[in-house]
């Protein structure tokens, strides 16, 4: 009854207090801003809902993390001048007060992470080029209320520990803003803020689901390509696609052929205008496995070539001028890499499968079927991979210049990504958030009021 | 059994500050405790030891026979502790506060409602019952204090200074108050006014630079300071005062009278009861046609005693370590150091 008591009271004085006032006000119109401007292009296909969720989730990690720092940290240090007089010489026990303090605090803090980021994650869903599936927005949307439940402990054992307020709250956001080192230091990186929402796009996606990975279209056809192998039965049925330009619908293709190979389906008999923007929609497609294709792949859009591809123009002297070519980033699905490239690459070599090496994990070699040079982006993607995401996985790129002819370095660029399991986030946050919990109680009884 | 027992309870701030030196004290169920000091002598921390609400650096405290810890919430169900100037949630009303406390202490809302409320208006808060406690004066504060330290009915109260900052008729409820309670229930109240706890307790420990100097009942402390005094304040001509003053010196038990202005002290035979010399002094005031403004005797004979007590410690030296480091019982109850 005591605990219940202390966490009733201390929920009754949080909710007067305007720090709390203030982030619910703040919270409330930041999430109307940002939602209802990432989804005006969300809809449009331009961005994913992983992409629109994780940006909403984010500000939980880097901005609204002060507010929860100032409720927690000043949680026990605020109430130092009256909990001996008031709270204490009652019939309670210091580990009710702090596990209280603990559970009110905690519980606030992931109640309105719940209202504002089920909201975004509901919205994103419904509103959005959906690439998520449940499963990955709860994995989402926990690992984020695991990383605030460890800064919510990590506040009430700084004000367990220093009786002043200020010197709680600076120390909980040094030890938050400037964690990356300490993490690097303890191995565990991937538990940064900043790197926790750099993966926090990935971790929304859907990874299993078939993606469009590039449309390409003459005058007389059109050629979608997939991200992994795909059942030719849906593929190969002219009603999955429907083709509108401009001006008007299109007459669908008179014949779709599915090529295993290049995990790509070509769309014949079609009459289309050199020049004219189409936009192309797939319904009702699945990969082998039954997984259909990922919402946001749902449309595409692409600008009709002439019959013969533009050839590059030859004799041109290359300039030779800026960076070396060099993988800056890389993304994993299950069966492909998207590579962020630091300069824009040429064209012909940038699309020779042979001139990338996949390992994983690193000194096994996996077949790289299929490499696809988007210059807009300066994205590769190599597709027809069978990638365990458990596993690290070390891409290396050699003989591809850069568009204006800069040669890359000898042993060409390398880069190794480990994604991050689940249960490493559950143990990486879970771990010392109940070590400063327990600090903070055993604390707390041994201290002197 | 006593009540509360301490042993050897010493408390040392940061290798700095002797708080409270070794002190062993036992207190009996019914007793009106008064721990009684000046100001810095250590009665803050020792009322704070015993509920636990700090660690002793060495040494025990006991209550109802258990041993007191931080987290020793079954001790402190039974005690109501009213610290000096006491200060609670501030955005709480007295209400909401009274209410945390019975929930703390277990009280089913039926039984929580109707005592909160009795107890506001025993203390005389119901008005200010729904505004926030940090809007409410230092002595209506005490007095909210009071009502939670009476909320859980308990056995023992511990009230520490609860005269501090009050008005002369808060002063006055408040002192009246633990009389009443004290027929019923054990208290121990800290003061460093030597009236107050004069006019309230019965039992009385001394403190003195983290010592108990003094432990025992009032009637003993003030049989060993050895004096029998009568303070008599006088109203009338210079001529009159000064012949009633030379035949008050005359009166049988009257050893010596000390006159300064219209106060005069009279001290009397050790042994000589009171009622008989006082009442010779008033009649022969009444002849003198002399108005008798007040009369003291305990009062003054408390004040010397403790004065007495004080200034004994202090005059020991370096002996008092020999006594301190004697074996168990020294400055237990009862002992009185000199």
């Amino acid at each position: 009854m005591a605990l219940s008591a202390l966490c009733k009271a201390d929920l009754s004085s949080l909710g007067r207090t305007w720090v709390f006032r203030g982030w619910l006000i703040a919270l409330a119109v930041s999430e109307l801003l940002t939602l209802s401007g990432a989804l005006a292009s969300g809809r449009s296909g331009a961005i994913p809902a992983s992409l629109v969720l994780s940006m909403s989730l984010q500000g939980f990690l880097f901005v609204w993390s002060t507010f929860v720092i100032f409720l927690s940290a000043g949680s026990v240090s605020a109430e130092s001048d009256m909990v001996t007089d008031g709270i204490l010489s009652r019939a309670c026990t210091r580990t009710q007060y702090i596990g209280a303090k603990l559970l009110s605090r905690m519980g606030t803090v992931l109640a309105v992470y719940a209202l504002f980021g089920g909201t975004a994650a509901l919205v994103c869903w419904r509103y959005a080029a959906n690439d998520m599936t449940p499963a990955t927005i709860l994995t989402g949307l926990g690992v984020v209320a695991l990383a605030l439940v460890l800064l919510v402990t990590l506040g009430v054992a700084f004000s367990v520990a220093s009786n002043n307020t200020v010197f709680a709250v600076i120390g909980v956001f040094l030890l938050w803003y400037v964690a990356s080192p300490i993490f690097a230091f303890l191995g565990a990186d991937y538990l940064a803020p900043a790197s926790l929402a750099r993966n926090l796009p990935l971790m929304l996606k859907d990874l299993n689901a078939p993606q469009v990975v590039q449309v390409t279209a003459d005058t007389r056809s059109l050629t979608v390509y997939f991200s992994k192998k795909m059942d030719p039965a849906a593929v190969e049925a002219p009603e999955s696609y429907s083709l509108e330009a401009p001006d008007g619908a299109l007459a669908p293709a008179s014949a779709v052929t599915y090529d295993a190979t290049a995990n790509s389906a070509i769309l014949g008999g079609l009459t289309l205008k050199e020049g004219a923007n189409v936009t192309v929609t797939l319904r009702g497609i699945r990969d082998k496995g039954g997984s259909p294709l990922s919402a946001a792949s749902e449309v595409s859009r692409v600008v009709v070539q002439g019959s013969e591809p533009a050839k590059k123009a030859t004799g041109a002297k290359p300039l030779r001028k800026g960076p070396a070519p060099a993988i800056m980033d890389c993304t994993l699905t299950d069966t492909s890499i998207r590579l962020d490239m630091n300069t824009e690459l040429d064209p012909d070599e940038a699309d020779v499968a042979a001139n990338y090496l996949v390992e994983s994990p690193p000194g096994k070699t996996l077949a790289v079927r299929q490499a696809i040079y988007r210059p807009k982006t300066r994205q590769v993607l190599l597709a027809g991979l069978a990638l365990d995401r458990e596993s690290p996985v070390r891409v290396t790129m050699t003989n591809v210049r850069s568009a204006t002819g800069v040669e890359m370095r000898p042993k060409g660029s390398a880069l190794t990504h480990a994604q991050v399991a689940v249960w490493k986030y559950l143990l990486g946050f879970g771990c010392p958030s109940a070590l400063a919990a327990l600090l903070a109680m055993v604390w707390f009884r041994r201290r002197d009021l | 059994m006593a009540l509360l027992q301490t042993s050897n309870l010493t408390k040392i701030y940061n290798n700095r500050l002797i708080a409270v030196n070794g002190v062993n004290l036992a207190v009996e169920p019914g007793w009106v405790f008064g721990l009684l000091g000046p100001n810095g002598a250590g009665k803050t921390t020792m009322l704070k030891l015993v509920m636990g609400l700090q660690l002793p650096t060495a040494g025990s405290v006991t209550l109802f026979g258990e041993r007191v810890t931080p987290n020793a919430a079954n001790v402190r169900q039974r005690i109501g502790y009213l610290p000096t100037n006491p200060k609670f949630p501030p955005t709480l009303t007295p209400i909401g506060y009274l209410d945390l406390v019975g929930q703390l202490f277990g009280m089913d809302s039926g039984l929580r409602k109707p005592r909160l409320a009795a107890l506001l208006r025993a203390v005389d808060l119901l008005g200010a019952a729904a505004q926030p406690i940090k809007t409410l004066s230092t002595g209506m504060t005490t007095r909210l204090g009071i009502a939670a330290a009476l909320m859980n009915d308990p056995e023992l109260l511990i009230w520490d200074e609860p005269t501090a900052g009050l008005d002369p008729a808060a002063r006055k409820y408040t002192l009246d108050l633990i009389r009443e309670l004290g027929l019923e229930k054990t208290i121990i109240v800290s003061s460093h006014i030597l009236s107050d706890i004069d006019r309230v307790c019965d039992h009385v420990g001394i403190m003195h630079d983290g010592k108990v100097i003094y432990c025992g009942s009032v009637a003993d402390l003030k049989r060993t300071i050895g004096r029998n005094t009568i303070e008599v304040e006088l109203d009338g001509p210079e001529a009159q005062l000064a012949s009633w003053e030379a035949e008050a010196r005359v009166l049988g038990p009257v050893r010596a009278v000390q006159r300064t202005g219209a106060w005069v002290s009279v001290a009397l035979d050790p042994d000589a009861t009171l009622a008989e010399p006082l009442a010779s002094l008033l009649a022969l005031a009444t002849r003198h046609e002399l108005e008798v403004l007040s009369v003291t005797s305990a009062r003054a004979q408390t004040e010397d005693a403790f004065l007495q007590l004080l200034e004994a410690d202090q005059a020991n030296g370096f002996s008092r370590a020999y006594s301190e480091m004697a074996p168990a019982g020294d400055g237990a109850v009862g002992a009185v150091q000199s």
